[in-house]
């Protein structure tokens, strides 16, 4: 069949709802190695699969099909309890899932020649589907395992009076259970496409209706095709190719059409439900099809062969099928009038199965699937629209609120006045709600991340050769969606650093008295506006004395510091760049860049903050604590000549007025004295080149520290504490120390000052400096 | 159904364009393009942001932009004045606001009577302008916004402005 072109609309659809269901699908398959017998969770993924596969089959999206089907099929003999899933079997079904997932990225770029899963692996999962086992070693232990050949014909077929024949076939146990859902889709299909003959009578409606039912008919001639039947296939190509061409023909051709096409939907529905009963109907059905092909093709018929509006049957009967003996034991499906599908709904993606799809549930009693909505999908990009207006809101309504307060001051106590107060603080509180539920709009729980962690640590457990399990609690824990995404770099990181250097190999921990199975905790809960995140694992712990002696070397810390240092102290090093105790470079780890991009990403990113606690034997504690959001921050207003900047408040450890005798030169540096440190001291109308025309003085000192350096920057005032919301400076800056922008109580703008950045700018500058 | 723009009783013969002068000349922009326009409000400075930006203002919660049409086109900079606008516009999916010394009128022309730039007419570059039209005794000068507020087109101007100093 040719290839579809779809609307990039439906291909983004699918790649969003398909893409989490092969999400949830990973890290399902990871729980389900622990406990193989879990029927409920082997049910979900294989409908997770299933429904994948159905919609990406409506794409036409052949290779993924391909190894989602054979996978399914696996997952199908499994379901029926004839596989059990040990490792050799998990590693193959993840293996497809990673094919499925690189496709899935192909998708994403824009490609539609998809790479195609290894043969190799398609004809293992394939024996796995059929019940098969991996090694190829004769099956005679496995009593429940059946013949691999496909749909073979077993009884003598039957023939009828009426001129059909009914063969028995039988399909292999993986196509036996799919052909229900798949019966479902058909069947959904042609009740929808019964309905749209009608229109093709009318002229106006010919063109649109024959789109429609092309798409029908394709859709049900390739669920069809999974099945191989040649008569089944007849049936539903010969409804296609009628098709084609139809509104180039005349009024008299589609009379005659039109009830062929009709009849032959009903001999399509009954064969499906025959194929349920896994029986194949034959009807000598040459003289209908010869005559839908000639009146296709825009020939005259002979005369008076059917009328306008005539019913099926007729068309059944005139074409040499008696039909009417056969009503009574197969009785037609719901005419189209009757229980019409909602229109419009795709028949492919919306199927739902119920819970227990071992139950047998006659498909044809089952009408078309309704799922209740319960949640719409947002553009990320609305809702921030939508945050920046509730902003706005807050703001008029500050000024609302001062200006009630005015009124009072100028015309009294009086009821009017009351009345603007008691609105003002209604409008209040009401922004105030909307504010929050604008910003839990954005909220999503930490799972979205931590699901993909326990196929991390099989996949890191499985090349170290250690047992490691992983546990994951308060995953329900809700953050900001820009959260989670800088989370997810430091946390891979942070659980290869726990895998791979933390936990020891089986025989070190049985040697040490442990149970050779290591543990490692994901821990997560709220902590008012902050989260916190807990790597907790139970394996070497640090050494104070191997970081220390490494710190040492590589000049972090004088060899006389180092015993004044807390332990916190010196564990943190192994945040620094290029710090790393490991003896030997793995692919996992161990070049000591990882850690680095933890605190970057945790500290100057998210505005967090880690602790690191660890005794030596027993574990390692990782301690993560984030803002909920990165789009608010509380930050210090400050005045660097007449404009106002924000500062972060995490970054800032004090606000001093200096006296004349704490500011002094350091060489041609100016430093400033606190308690006996001395600091390097910048000034902010140099950094934000100010011209000299707008100098004022620079009264106060704000102490920043970042990354364990301390510097002090010059301000011309202090203004105040404030909750800021993150705005982007986008195509406006060439570079300079500047994060972002923010909207003042007053409505003004003003800039946030990037910490790192003002850091580095300041390293130069004096070096400069130093160097002149 | 993605036809031309011809919905609003506007035939695709005739422009709609809102007018407003920079210095002492007469510019106009297609009406389409124009999100709204506003007094002046006070700008806040970027540091060491591309040249020819003035400032960002808050647009209800947005941060926008603003540029100084007048330093643009080679002018000495806006004496600003109770006529002084802020034009926002629509270019390449981005919001971007300009200052204009003063906004005219909305004024619906005829393409007939565009005719094509006469070279070093002004002091304009004349990639920045679609064409002009003479106007009873006004000479109207229409503004390409996509050459003259791009990104690309503002960094152009930004290399070119810094490689000149």
């Amino acid at each position: 069949m040719s290839m579809y072109d779809f609307d990039p609309e439906i291909m983004q659809d699918f790649l969003t709802e398909s893409g989490e269901l092969l999400e949830q699908l990973e890290s399902d398959l990871v729980v389900l190695e622990a406990d193989p017998n879990d029927l409920d969770l082997l049910n979900q993924v294989f409908r997770a699969l299933h429904t994948i596969k159905g919609s990406a089959s409506f794409l036409a999206l052949t290779n993924l099909v391909a190894i989602a089907h054979c996978t399914e099929s696996a997952l199908n003999t499994a379901r029926n309890g004839n596989l059990f899933i040990g490792k050799g079997e998990m590693d193959l079904l993840l293996a497809a899932v990673d094919i499925l997932k690189i496709q899935f990225e192909e998708l994403a770029e824009g490609e539609t020649d998809l790479t195609a899963a290894d043969p190799d692996l398609i004809a293992k999962l394939t024996i796995l589907g059929d019940g098969g086992s991996l090694d190829d070693a004769p099956a005679g232990s496995q009593d429940t395992v059946q013949a691999a050949g496909d749909t073979a014909p077993i009884c003598e077929p039957v023939t009828f009076a009426d001129g059909r024949t009914v063969t028995a076939i039988t399909f292999d146990a993986s196509k036996l259970d799919l052909i229900e859902h798949l019966a479902i889709d058909i069947e959904d299909s042609i009740t929808q496409a019964i309905a749209k003959l009608e229109e093709l009578l009318d002229k106006d409606t010919r063109t649109s209706a024959g789109c429609n039912l092309t798409e029908l008919f394709e859709d049900v001639a390739r669920t069809v095709d999974f099945f191989d039947v040649e008569e089944v296939n007849t049936l539903a190509n010969a409804l296609v190719q009628a098709l084609e061409g139809i509104d180039s023909l005349e009024d008299e051709h589609i009379i005659q059409i039109i009830p062929r096409l009709h009849a032959l939907c009903l001999l399509l529905n009954i064969q499906t439900k025959e194929l349920i009963n896994q029986r194949v109907i034959s009807w000598d059905t040459t003289t209908l099809l010869g005559r839908l092909e000639k009146a296709s093709n825009g020939d005259a018929l002979a005369q008076g062969m059917l009328e306008a509006g005539c019913d099926p049957i007729a068309a059944l009967n005139s074409d040499g099928i008696n039909f009417s003996d056969f009503e009574i034991e197969a009785p037609i499906p719901s005419t189209p009038t009757s229980e019409a599908p909602t229109p419009g709904a795709a028949p492919v993606a919306d199927v739902e199965f119920s819970d227990k799809p071992e139950e047998k549930s006659t498909p044809s009693k089952k009408g078309p699937a309704t799922i209740i909505e319960q949640t719409i999908r947002v553009e990320v990009a609305r809702l921030e629209s939508l945050m920046n207006l509730v902003g706005e809101l807050v703001l008029q309504k500050n000024r609302i609120g001062a200006m009630s307060e005015d009124i009072a001051k100028v015309i009294g106590d009086t009821d009017f006045v009351e009345q603007v107060e008691i609105t003002a603080s209604t409008l209040d509180r009401v922004t105030g709600d909307i504010q929050v539920a604008v910003m839990r709009t954005r909220m999503q729980p930490l799972d979205k991340l931590f699901g993909k962690y326990p196929r991390l640590i099989r996949d890191l457990a499985a090349k170290t050769g250690k047992n490691i399990q992983l546990e994951v609690i308060g995953g329900d824990t809700e953050v900001d969606k820009s959260v989670i995404e800088e989370l997810g770099d430091p946390m891979v990181h942070l659980l290869r650093n726990s895998a791979d250097h933390g936990v020891e190999m089986p025989d070190v921990r049985a040697a040490a008295n442990k149970s050779e199975m290591g543990t490692i905790k994901l821990i997560a809960s709220h902590d008012g506006s902050h989260v916190n995140v807990q790597i907790v694992d139970d394996g070497k712990g640090l050494s104070r004395e191997i970081i220390g002696n490494k710190a040492v070397q590589k000049g972090l810390v004088s060899k006389e510091q180092l015993p004044t240092l807390s332990n916190e102290e010196v564990f943190r090093f192994i945040l620094e760049a290029g710090f790393s105790t490991a003896d030997q470079v793995s692919d996992l780890s161990g070049r000591g860049v990882g850690m680095d991009v933890v605190r970057t990403n945790i500290e100057s990113k998210l505005k967090g903050s880690i602790a690191i606690d660890s005794v030596e034997g027993e574990g390692t504690t990782i301690s993560i604590s984030i803002p909920l959001t990165v789009a608010i921050m509380p930050a210090m207003m400050v005045a660097v000549s007449d404009e106002v900047f924000a500062i972060p408040l995490t970054n800032i450890t004090e606000i001093v007025h200096p006296t004349p005798e704490m500011l002094s030169e350091l060489g041609d540096e100016p430093v400033i004295h606190l308690r006996g440190q001395v600091y390097p001291l910048i000034s902010s109308q140099d950094i934000f080149d100010v011209p000299d025309s707008k100098r004022t003085d620079e009264d106060f000192v704000v102490v920043i520290g970042f990354n364990q350096k301390i510097i002090g920057l010059r301000v011309s005032r202090v203004i105040g504490q404030q909750e800021i919301v993150i705005k982007p400076l986008d195509g406006v800056q060439r570079d300079g120390p500047i994060s972002g922008a923010t909207v003042r109580n007053d409505g003004g703008v003003s800039l946030i000052m990037d910490i790192a950045e003002l850091m580095r700018v300041s390293r130069i500058q004096r070096t400069h400096a130093m160097s002149t | 159904m993605q036809q031309n723009s011809s919905s609003n009783g506007q035939t695709t013969a005739q422009l709609q364009l809102v007018s407003f002068t920079v210095g002492d000349e007469l510019f106009a922009v297609d009406i389409l393009s124009v999100q709204e326009i506003n007094r002046m409000m006070s700008l806040t400075k970027v540091p060491q942001s591309i040249d020819g930006i003035e400032g960002v203002i808050n647009l209800r919660g947005r941060i926008i932009p603003v540029l100084d049409l007048r330093v643009q086109f080679g002018l000495v900079p806006s004496e600003l004045s109770e006529e002084s606008r802020i034009i926002v516009v629509e270019v390449q999916g981005n919001t971007i606001g300009f200052i204009v010394d003063s906004v005219q009128q909305v004024l619906l022309i005829d393409r007939s009577i565009i005719e094509p730039t006469p070279q070093m007419t002004t002091s304009i570059d004349s990639s920045y302008v679609d064409g002009m039209a003479k106007l009873d005794d006004d000479l109207l000068i229409l503004l390409n916004l996509d050459n003259l507020l791009s990104p690309e087109a503002l960094s152009k101007l930004s290399s070119m402005q810094r490689t000149a100093a």
